[in-house]
């Protein structure tokens, strides 16, 4: 402990209009350096898992892709695998080959949304407000191919509920030539703004031996070099078919992990332009009609596991042989991401303590208030804002 | 070494329906030993991907499930271990794994898993306010009146 008075902490969330989730963090901070945080979770907590013992195996698709807005397909895409393991169905080649194309689409548009929300983070607003109109092109796509424009229930039990016409094809390249030009750009900008380099470099520093301690995922573990990606070392789908490069960087740092996902972005279009090239033909799903579909499934376990754009997300589905499932149990990558990477936030600045969160891949917000803890006689007294500005400082 | 062999002390590994996907079953008390072995064999090269548990209301026990991925073998190995639901114990692994954290945190909170020697349970952690005694995965569980 230090020589100062006081420990001043300071409250971050659960509500603002910049945050994605609510979620709160409790920093505990010595003049501008973070010695301790804690992250108070919870507020957004539904009951998916409970609920999903109590609806059949067929209603469940429906409430596992509502878990999450942004990665929803993902989500269903998991929980189909672990129930085709469950019942070991096969998946027919069109169909695998439709699912990656749309679980790519779903990686670029959350990983330009990322970017973008960093870019605001840092106040560089116009390059916001571009990445987001180049990402309503990525939008289109999702619709044009799944139906909806962002929850696209596009995954079924055994395949996909709808067909890609040749025709949307020639549609899709012309987008993805679109957005491969405009990534060119913002890789540009991303590495070699000045202003960009010095807020996000050597800021928020995880090592290899410590991202996989702390079980860190996806691009956040890979920005630590961690060969972590389930395409690769799990593969699902059609993703022992298609060649593509697992993207990792040696830094560490808050750049690393944001250059790692403007890299995956062109590795994702490269993965679209395969499928769309070698896309298989044939039916996709595994019977003749759609009504053949079992109703049941076997009395057993079985596991999902995809690369959603945050990371690992896994689906372990226990069955009786019932209707319901016994259990679902639910692991999206921001539960490891957020709650073990506080320790990057640790004797930083308040200020990147932003940057360091949107790095992870949710958003954060200003103070209103502060609590200001006196260290003598271990009281906490709040402080209205208006009162501690006109106040004399404090220590 | 491979992973069959580390663990042949321990019990059959058996194979899941996908060929890299593991599963063994072991004592409650033999999960600490097991975590560290895996971890001093694949130093670098693992992490610990979910804490399952599962009531088995007929059975009377709580099955966890701690699932890791071993990155260098690019092997999905699940552990799976049985403890009573009227005393579910078990100890904690967050010191040989911090990335365990969160994990048992989120278990004790739903399922009351009490994991001996994790100094971040806290009860409610995800739960509301009015439901910190509660656990709400359990299968006998009934939502109370607020």
């Amino acid at each position: 402990m230090s020589k100062n008075k006081y420990l001043v902490e300071i409250p971050v969330g659960p509500q603002h209009p910049a945050l994605h989730e609510p979620i709160s963090l409790r920093l505990k901070v010595e003049g501008e350096r973070v010695v301790q945080v804690d992250v108070v979770a919870g507020y957004n907590h539904r009951g998916v898992e409970w609920l999903a013992e109590r609806k059949t195996f067929y209603q469940d698709l429906f409430l596992v892709a509502r878990t999450c807005g942004i990665c929803n397909a993902v989500h269903g895409a998991s929980y189909v695998q672990a129930v085709e393991d469950l019942a070991g169905i096969e998946v027919p080649p069109r169909a695998r080959y439709l699912r990656a194309l749309v679980m790519e689409l779903e990686r670029i548009h959350s990983h330009i949304l990322v970017l973008a929300v960093m870019a605001e983070v840092i106040g560089f607003e116009s390059l916001f407000m571009l990445m987001m109109r180049d990402r309503e092109r990525v939008m289109y796509l999702k619709e044009l191919v799944t139906g909806n424009r962002v929850h696209a229930d596009y995954m079924f039990i055994g395949g996909v509920r709808r067909d890609l016409p040749s025709e949307k094809i020639d549609k899709i390249k012309k987008n993805i030539d679109y957005i491969e030009e405009r990534m060119k750009e913002y890789k540009k900008i991303w590495s070699e703004d000045p202003i960009i380099l010095k807020r996000t470099q050597e800021v928020g520093v995880a090592s290899k031996s410590q991202a996989l301690a702390h079980s860190l995922v996806g691009p956040v573990a890979r920005g630590s070099n961690v060969k972590s990606d389930i395409r690769y070392i799990d593969p699902y789908d059609a993703y022992d078919e298609i060649p593509f490069n697992v993207i990792t960087r040696d830094e560490g740092d808050s750049w690393a992990r944001m250059m790692v996902r403007i890299d995956e972005v062109f590795e994702s279009i490269s993965i679209i332009r395969y499928i769309l090239e070698h896309l298989p033909s044939g039916p996709i799903i595994p019977w003749k009609n759609i009504k053949l579909a079992p109703r049941k499934f076997p009395k057993g376990e079985g596991i999902g596991r995809v690369e959603a754009p945050r990371g690992e997300l896994l689906y372990h589905v226990f069955s009786d042989g019932s209707m319901k499932p016994y259990r679902v149990k639910i692991r999206t990558p921001s539960v490891l991401n957020i709650h073990n990477g506080v320790f990057m936030m640790l004797d930083q600045h308040i200020a990147d303590i932003p940057v360091i969160f949107v790095s992870f891949d949710p958003c954060i917000s200003c103070t209103e208030r502060v609590t200001v803890i006196d260290l003598k006689t271990n009281e906490k007294k709040l402080i209205p804002w208006r009162k501690l500005v006109k106040e004399k400082p404090l220590g | 070494m491979v992973l069959k062999d580390l663990l042949s002390d321990y019990g059959e590994l058996k194979k899941y329906r996908k060929d890299n996907r593991f599963h063994i079953t072991v004592a409650p008390t033999l999960i600490r030993e097991i975590t560290s072995k895996l971890v001093k064999e694949y130093k670098d090269g693992i992490y610990i991907s979910t804490i399952t548990p599962v009531d088995l209301i007929k059975e009377g026990v709580i099955e966890v499930n701690y699932e890791f991925q071993i990155l260098p073998e690019k092997t999905f190995l699940v552990v799976k271990t049985r403890i009573p639901r009227d005393k579910s114990e078990i100890d904690s692994i967050v010191d040989i794994l911090p990335g365990a954290k969160v994990l048992e945190q989120e278990a004790y909170d739903l399922m009351g898993v009490y994991f001996r020697g994790n100094p971040y349970l806290r009860k409610p952690f995800l739960l509301p306010e009015h439901m910190a005694q509660e656990t709400p995965l359990r299968k006998d569980w009934k939502p109370s009146k607020r």
